[in-house]
């Protein structure tokens, strides 16, 4: 199974950009809402301006990156 | 499925407020501390509790960012009832640039730190780096692998 994994980029004037990659079916957008309750309690109120589901070829990509380093694990 | 999100932020610290305490234990003050410092240190200004407005008086603030082109400050105050934060300066003359790069900086500084420690909340592994790019300046990449 592809690890969950999240990318974010922060910048000028803190606004943030997050990249959720390996989660199946919705379970990226309720993930998104945890992290968005989390960032709250902390004092940050993070509002959504853009929200972009993958492709289905950026999918295929992180599985086949995925695939590969999995090829490359040496099996003693 | 997979996504990527983009959001715009804001600085509210409620959390204590909203149990009855106060909002110096609200766990956003120390991470605001923690950012004003990190920023204070990427200007070389010091942290004090005070700014100067152009007649030389003198405002209280919880933080105040000063140094070499920012002589009079640029304060931080955080509402005592509601855990908004404000930025307070006096910009006439003009420091409208030097200080708004330092609001900027501190409120990256802020939303990185909280994305770092939401993130392991979340039973992130996290790693965090810097980049600084030609035209948007400082970028904060933060990666959690779960």
């Amino acid at each position: 199974m592809m690890p969950r994994r999240i990318d974010v980029e922060v910048g000028r004037n803190g606004q943030v950009k997050v990249e959720f990659s390996g989660f199946e079916g919705e379970t990226c957008f309720e993930e998104a809402e945890a992290l968005q309750r989390m960032l709250k309690e902390l004092g940050l109120w993070a509002i959504p301006v853009t929200v972009t589901p993958k492709t289905t070829a950026q999918i295929e990509d992180e599985l086949g990156a995925t695939k590969e380093t999995k090829k490359g694990v040496p099996l003693s | 499925m997979s996504h990527v999100s983009s959001y715009k932020t804001d600085i509210k610290l409620e959390t204590a407020t909203g149990l009855g305490r106060q909002v110096e234990e609200d766990p956003g003050w120390d991470i605001l501390s923690e950012a004003v410092f990190a920023t204070a240190e990427e200007f070389n200004l010091d942290v004090t509790h005070s700014i100067r407005d152009y007649y030389g008086r003198s405002l209280l603030c919880d933080w105040a960012l000063a140094g070499p082109g920012v002589e009079r400050g640029l304060g931080i105050k955080v509402d005592r009832n509601t855990g908004e934060v404000a930025f307070v300066t006096d910009t006439y003359g003009g420091y409208e640039r030097a200080t708004g790069e330092i609001k900027e900086r501190v409120v990256q500084n802020y939303s990185a730190i909280c994305v770092a420690k939401a993130l392991k909340e979340l039973n992130y592994s996290v790693e965090v780096d810097e980049v600084k790019h030609p035209l948007e300046g400082k970028k904060v990449l933060i990666k959690g692998v779960l």
